[in-house]
């Protein structure tokens, strides 16, 4: 802090501590502990009503503080004094808190200064621009999937002699090849696939010369302003070594689709891009996400190319380029968007891939050791890293209830309303901050369903890989396979059944203590309460692996471009669309006119001041409005209406508006009722293993 | 007998009651119990002799056949459902000095009877003891008898004649012997005990003690008071005490000593340690320890205990449950036969007392009830021990009490009893009290002396209109007849108007930062007196005359004895400032604010003031969270403005030889001796630099500006480490050389890329951000790290210049020269 040299500030800032530290350490008996956490609430309450920075920073401090007090009454009167089986168990629980709370705390730090960083622009002299290569590498994925990628990249703005594209096949598939040169662009294989896409990428860039590289996964389609967007950072700033941009899905993530709750509740993916990315540019800590994004070549030879010891090889690398000093930025403009994935099964396989990576860079190159990283840098990547380590915790929470209703094993060693008084407080300043905080990236609660679906998938990975962490294999998240049918996924199911299983036994075993006699009444009602919202969040957790299907092959995306209608008897009519996907579209007429199915026109759609009139034809039609089908196109139409849907600059502009506020009781009560509805649907569905196999080419499908 | 005026004081004994009942039980426990037989122990005073008893029960239902026997004799079996049956006679040749009432449940057939709650039909059992006084001879040494008997009193009231209305002297004096009843014999002047002049030759006696003149009393009186051995005879000379030094605080004999490990062997007398037998009973440790051990904020105090067991082989072992002061701690786990067992036990704060009872009970299993005692034959009976050297650690609690505390007055006798002489005590009573006031006061200075163990002998009494300022203050009286009371009426929470009391609000605005439980307590007093007729009440303030004292004010509309204030007082709290003796309730209330007294650290004592005064944290944790949230704000505000500025170095985290690597930089020279300002004091790579202020250097038109000095100040390590001075060459031609061939290296390089690009233009000295824009990497190698070069001296610095053929402060992109401005070319 460079104004910290000034001693009175610093003396004040050592009184303010004082003051915090006073208001953690102060023993109040019970009462007056309640009546405190009453007048803190109100209190916070009354500073919540400004909505500027300085009130925000207020009220973490407040719940920065309650927590404080709580952990320090948790650590000073309610551990166990002598060794017994419920000792190591409340030692487990409160292993388990302590992880929650360093999460919290970290987490406020990652996400208070939000820093909103805006396009810079490109010198004025396009000579000076400087030369790019885009990768765009692939494994499995079928060419479906990856011709709009390409041909979006192609049509980047960019002075045509210094844009390269190339795609690298790592299954030297022929079909590949001959699109490629259709396509007009590069194509490198390699003859061998060693350390997959970090592999990849590393031989791409031995066999290129362009002074920056933009990576995109082969679904993550760019508009054609990315980079003219990204690319002013990097000429402006000559030690910048990367800028990312957000991952923005156009499809809904399993979660949303599932539940059902696409345009009520964030994306999880949100959170992540819309605050913690962000957040941690403000301390130059923002990581490579492994796509969307420009790096520096000379900053990639620093650190000897794309890392290759653990499977998150993204954020190795960025970690690698902080430690030799480089910088990075993050734009949180979404200049690309791309598909999440399709099944739950696919989500938690993807999540158990970072989080092993996760591990084994904890384990190789703990950012919180080593040179060359400053502190905020540290406490950012360990906070990213410690993320994904809420397996166990998140499992220990779900578990704890059956301890004391089951078995009556008193694991928690204080009086319950002694617990109530200072946990309560806590939960309440957390969730309330939190809420104000990333409150329209994230709801609240919403986070325990994602760990949930996840803990117990992740636990062991990261164990192992704590332990051992170069072993295991990297597996390919499936991207493009196909739902066609709503089912229960019951094999990705199944913990969330059992711990659901678990947490109703307990209740039914709560109550029948509650009825014999035995228990008290304090501990068994905070139990059960507890049990409860296992119950809430289980259910959620349920329903989230209810299969829906995707209605269509290919997603559509909301645009309203201006059209025309052009019939078979020359006679036109004016336009403007909904939506548009890569087998149709959605119209609004100007004026009425009816259209008979099956009519064959020609949709002209009018963007980037080009015209191509596509062929369609005409699904259904009533009044104003009209759906019409895509008849066969030619590559150049295909990639025509790929511009269209994929290359505008304002694509994704609006990607979060329309979020409703976040209201954290409200939160709650709608996971809940869509838990139950996930769980009424999970008992109604047909039970099935897995979707069709990825890799397959999902054929287009007629229907729209 | 002649007695000489103005100095003699008179005690007298209480005659003996003719006939008395005595009321013996049953207890609740023995109403429940499941016993077949029930023992009530009764005696005769150690001065009167039993000549008759009879024994009176009362029922409460319907009793099968109940046996009575005194002393194993069986007088009588009752039946049937009369609840009030006649008196059983005793005979008197069945009496002695100490008897046994047994009562023994049978059944019809004459056969041992128990069942549960079989004793629940009695509802009282007593007795009724005809005695006769049995007149002692005049022996000093049965003190203190003929007054009351120790093991048979409860309670009693001693009768003291003063001469006349006592001067203020006299009632000093007076004081002190009425604690001396309860303390051993001290040798003095002139104590003598005469027979009653009304009643000869019986047991009622007078005590005497005098001289012949005010000093002689005097000295009589402090005598006795220091007086150790026994009084005999019938006449005793007191001498007058050697000069006593004041007592130390908190050294009063029988209270167990702070400051160091005591063990329980050498605690004040009192206790029971063993039980032998199979019969349930109670070991019992009593001690008093000072009533202002602080113990906050630590939740426990430890108990050390160590107890052994020996069981005879076959027999059942008893179970051991501990209680403190009606708490129960802990049941005691088994001990091996024989060896010793301990066992840390945690005593809870709020248990702890200034008077504390450490019971352990012995319960054996109820045996059958109708058999035989048995009769031990493995030798010894089983036997139950605490051991001696059980510890309750207070040795490291520090001396602080939260005053005022009128129950920490009325049972502790705190604040006074911390100096045990009473040498910080100043009693003021009325200028002519009444025998009420007169009997307050002694009763309340003979109960400081009963927690002590020592006569309060430098307690002084001074008038009401001269109170000391470094004293605590014990008062009594009303405000119409006591002058101090009247002139702190208003300070007190009671104030007396004639006949009438009423509560007065003395809590302070700072007090109620603690809640507002004051208000409370004091509307519930008003309610209680509006209720009730006459009152009397102990109201404790802070001195209105010196902070930090204590003034304990005994007043009421009727002085009742100090007994009548002992005992259990409704209150919402522990510790308060006004005990309200009304209508037959006691209650005690905090009606204003406390202050505290001791040594405690200023650590504890803020974070008790905090904890007492809750309502101050809110602004406090609100004071600091806007005060760090303003730092913060400006703190993040800065950090964003500096990430978002354009190309600033000086703002970044990175290395700075890794910056001058981006701009192109190639090697840095950097002149050993002089250092320009532009470079801060610590670069580390000669450490015989003068410091900034002094250094005569200057900045020459460098490549590297002022931000990138303060960059290569930050990272002077990285330098150090990549410096090779040339120090150690000790030619100048030779390090000149070094220095050419470095550049030369550097240029090469340089020189070779320039040509692979094709021409590029020359950047200007500042503008290096777009110096490689438009040039292509060479299959993306990493241009070398900038050599760093310390010359020794300038004038190789000049050498290599002139060797090269360049000018003073030209950059080429590949080598910046930071050198002393103004010397050389």
């Amino acid at each position: 802090m460079r104004g910290s040299t000034d001693i009175p500030r610093l003396l004040a800032a050592a009184f303010a501590g004082l003051c915090l530290t006073l208001f953690v350490v102060t023993p109040l008996d019970l009462r007056t502990q309640f009546a405190l956490a009453g007048a803190l609430i109100a209190a916070a309450l009354i500073v919540a009503r400004s909505q500027g920075r300085l009130a925000t920073l207020v009220l973490v401090l407040l719940s920065v503080a309650t927590t404080c007090r709580y952990l320090w009454w948790r650590l000073g009167t309610t551990l166990a004094s002598d060794w017994s089986f419920d000792a190591a168990l409340s030692g487990i629980l409160l292993a388990a808190e302590l992880y929650a709370c360093a999460m919290l705390l970290l987490a406020y730090g990652q996400s208070i200064a939000g820093l909103r960083r805006r396009p810079v622009p490109l010198p004025q002299d396009v000579s000076r621009w400087p030369s790019v290569d885009v990768f765009i590498p692939t494994y499995n994925e079928p060419l479906e999937v990856v011709r709009a990628t390409v041909l979006a990249a192609a049509s980047l703005d960019w002075p045509r002699d210094r844009l390269r594209v190339w795609l690298l096949d790592d299954g030297r598939r022929a079909a590949f090849r001959q699109f490629a040169a259709e396509a007009g662009v590069g194509y490198i294989t390699r003859p061998d696939n060693a350390h997959a896409k970090a592999g990849n990428l590393n031989h791409a860039l031995r066999k290129t010369r362009g002074e920056y590289v933009a990576v995109f996964d082969c679904d993550h389609v760019p508009v054609r302003s990315f980079l003219q967007i990204t690319m002013g950072w990097l000429i402006r700033d000559p030690q910048l070594a990367l800028v990312q941009t957000p991952h923005h899905f156009y499809s809904p993530d399993p979660f949303s689709r599932n539940l059902g709750t696409v345009a009520r509740v964030p994306g999880e993916s949100e959170l992540f891009y819309g605050v913690i990315q962000p957040g941690i540019d403000t301390w130059n800590a923002s990581f490579f996400c492994g796509s969307c994004a420009v790096l520096r070549r000379s900053a990639l030879a620093d650190v000897g190319g794309i890392a290759v010891e653990t499977v998150t090889e993204d954020a190795h690398t960025a970690l690698k380029m902080h430690r030799q000093g480089w910088r990075t930025a993050y734009l949180d403009v979404p200049q690309a968007a791309g598909l999440s994935t399709e099944t739950l099964a696919g989500h938690v396989g993807q999540r158990i891939r970072w989080a092993r990576g996760m591990a084994q860079i904890f384990r190789l190159d703990n950012p919180l050791l080593g040179r060359g990283l400053s502190l905020a840098q540290r406490l950012s990547y360990f906070a990213a890293m410690l993320h994904f380590f809420s397996g166990i915790p998140r499992l220990v929470f779900l578990l704890a209830p059956v301890a004391y209703l089951v078995f009556g094993w008193h694991i928690f060693n204080a009086l319950p309303l002694a617990a109530v008084a200072y946990g309560l407080p806590h939960l309440i300043h957390s969730t309330a901050c939190n809420a104000r905080i990333h409150g329209r990236f994230r709801h609240s609660f919403w986070s325990e369903v994602y760990e949930t679906c996840l803990a117990s998938y992740t636990a062991i990975p990261t164990t192992l890989a704590l332990i051992a962490p170069r072993t295991g294999r990297f597996n390919v998240t499936a991207k493009g396979g196909r739902v066609d049918a709503p089912y229960f996924d019951v094999r990705i199911a199944l913990p969330y059944l059992l711990l659901t299983a678990v947490n109703l036994a307990a209740l039914a075993a709560g109550a029948w203590k509650l009825r014999t006699g035995q228990g008290d009444l304090d501990s068994l009602a905070i139990n059960a309460a507890w049990a409860l919202h296992n119950l809430i969040i289980l259910g959620a957790a349920v329903g989230a692996a209810c299969e829906r299907p995707q209605v269509r092959a290919a997603q559509r995306v909301p645009a309203r471009l201006p059209a025309m209608l052009r019939f078979s008897d020359g006679t036109t009519a004016a336009a403007e669309t909904r939506d548009l996907g890569r087998d149709g579209a959605s119209i609004t007429l100007r004026a009425p006119a009816t259209l008979s199915r099956r009519e064959q026109l020609w949709l002209s759609l009018f963007f980037f001041d080009e015209e191509q009139p596509l062929p369609a034809e005409v699904l259904e039609s009533g009044g104003r409005s009209a759906r019409v089908r895509f008849t066969a196109l030619s590559s150049e139409q295909e990639a025509h209406l790929v511009r269209a849907i994929f290359s505008r600059a304002d694509a994704w502009l609006g990607w979060s508006e329309g979020h409703r506020r976040d209201r954290p009781l409200l939160t709650l009560l709608q996971i809940a009722r869509h838990g139950i509805a996930g769980v009424g649907r999970a008992l109604a569905l047909p039970l099935r293993r897995r979707a069709l196999p990825s890799g397959m080419p999902a054929p287009v499908r007629s229907q729209a | 007998m002649r007695l000489a005026a103005a100095a003699l004081y008179f005690l007298c004994a209480v005659a003996a009651h003719a006939e008395r009942f005595v009321e013996l039980g049953p207890t609740k426990a023995q109403r429940d119990s499941s016993a077949a037989a029930l023992d009530f122990p009764f005696t005769a005073r150690a001065d009167e002799e039993l000549t008759g008893a009879a024994v009176r029960i009362v029922f409460a239902g319907p009793v099968e056949s109940l046996e009575v026997l005194v002393n194993d004799e069986r007088l009588a079996l009752l039946s049937g459902d009369d609840p009030h049956p006649p008196d059983i006679p005793v005979a008197r040749t069945l009496l002695a000095d100490r008897n046994t009432l047994s009562l023994r449940l049978r059944d019809r057939q004459g056969r041992c009877l128990a069942r549960p709650a079989a004793w629940a039909a009695v509802r009282s059992i007593g007795v009724v003891l005809q005695a006769n006084p049995v007149p002692l001879p005049n022996e000093l040494a049965l003190l203190p008898l003929p007054f009351f008997d120790r093991g048979y009193d409860a309670s009693a009231t001693v009768p003291l004649v003063l001469g006349h209305p006592p001067s203020r002297d006299e009632v000093r004096l007076g004081s002190a012997d009425s604690a001396r009843l309860g303390i051993e014999p001290l040798r003095g002047p002139s104590i003598r005990m005469i027979d009653h002049p009304a009643h000869p030759e019986s047991n009622v006696k007078l005590l005497v003690i005098g001289g012949r003149n005010g000093e002689e009393l005097r000295a009589a009186v402090e005598g006795l008071a220091a007086r150790t051995a026994r009084l005999t005879g019938s006449e005793a000379m007191l001498a007058a005490p050697s000069q006593q030094p004041p007592s130390p605080p908190y050294s009063a004999p029988r209270w167990v000593p702070s400051g160091r490990p005591v063990p329980f062997s050498k605690y004040p007398a009192g206790s029971v340690f063993a039980h032998e037998g199979n019969t349930p009973a109670t070991m019992s440790v009593r001690f008093r320890v000072a009533p202002d051990l602080w113990i906050w904020p630590a939740e426990f105090v430890v108990l050390d205990l160590g107890y052994s067991e020996r069981i005879p082989r076959g027999a059942i072992p008893p179970r051991l449950d501990v209680e403190i002061n009606g708490y129960y701690l802990a049941t005691l786990p088994r001990a091996a036969p024989g060896k010793p067992e301990r066992v840390r036990l945690r005593i809870p704060r709020e248990h702890m007392r200034g008077f504390n009872q450490l019971l352990v009970h012995v319960h054996y299993p109820d045996p059958d009830p109708c058999a035989a005692i048995p009769v031990w034959t493995s030798g010894e009976p089983p036997r139950v021990e605490i051991a001696g050297d059980s510890v309750l650690h207070v040795e490291d609690l520090s001396h602080f009490a939260n005053l005022p505390d009128v129950s920490a007055f009325a049972f502790d006798g705190f604040p006074f009893t911390r100096i045990p002489d009473l040498g910080e005590t100043a009693v003021v009573l009325p200028e002519r009290p009444s025998p009420a006031e007169l009997s307050m006061a002694f009763s309340v200075l003979g109960q400081l002396a009963q927690i002590t163990g020592k006569v309060g002998i430098r307690a002084t009494f001074p008038p009401p209109s001269d109170t000391p300022a470094d004293r605590d203050v014990l008062a009594i009286g009303t405000p119409d007849d006591n002058p101090l009371v009247f002139r702190w009426g208003n300070a007190l929470p009671l104030a007396l108007q004639g006949k009438s009391a009423r509560v007065q609000r003395t809590v302070r605005p700072l007090d109620l930062l603690g809640g507002p439980e004051p208000l409370l307590e004091a509307q519930r007093a008003e309610e209680l007196l509006s209720r009730a007729g006459e009152t009397a009440a102990i109201a404790a303030i802070e001195s209105p005359i010196s902070a930090g004292r204590v003034a304990v004010v005994i007043t009421g509309t009727a002085l009742p004895r100090f007994a009548d204030f002992l005992g259990y007082a409704q209150s919402r709290g522990r510790g308060g400032d006004l005990l309200v003796l009304a209508g037959g309730e006691r209650a005690m209330f905090r009606i204003g604010g406390t202050f505290g007294r001791g040594e405690l650290d200023a650590w504890t004592r803020l974070r008790w003031f905090l904890a007492t005064h809750w309502l101050a944290l809110p602004p406090v944790l609100l004071a600091g969270a806007v005060m760090l949230a303003a730092h913060g704000r400006r703190f993040l505000a800065r950090r964003m403005r500096a990430r978002l500025a354009l190309g600033e170095a000086a703002r970044s985290h990175g290395r700075g030889s890794h910056y001058l690597r981006g701009a192109g930089v190639r090697a840095v020279l950097l002149a050993g001796r002089e250092r320009p300002r532009a470079l801060p004091a610590a670069t580390g790579l000669d450490r015989a630099e003068p410091r900034a202020g002094r250094s005569r250097a200057q900045p020459s038109g460098l490549a590297l500006g002022e931000a990138q000095g303060r960059l290569l100040g930050r990272h002077r390590r990285e330098l150090r480490e990549r410096c090779r001075p040339l120090a150690g060459l000790r030619s100048a031609r030779g390090r000149a050389a070094l220095v050419t061939a470095a550049i030369r290296r550097a240029r090469p390089a340089a020189a070779r890329e320039r040509r692979r690009a094709g021409g590029r233009e020359r950047p200007a000295a500042r503008d290096r951000a777009g110096s490689r824009s438009k040039r292509v990497q060479p299959g993306g190698r990493v241009p070398r790290e900038p050599e760093l070069f310390a010359a020794a001296d300038p004038a190789a610095l000049r050498a290599a210049r002139r060797a090269l053929g360049r000018g003073a402060a030209e950059l080429d992109g590949d080598v910046a020269a930071v050198r002393s401005g103004g010397r050389g070319a």
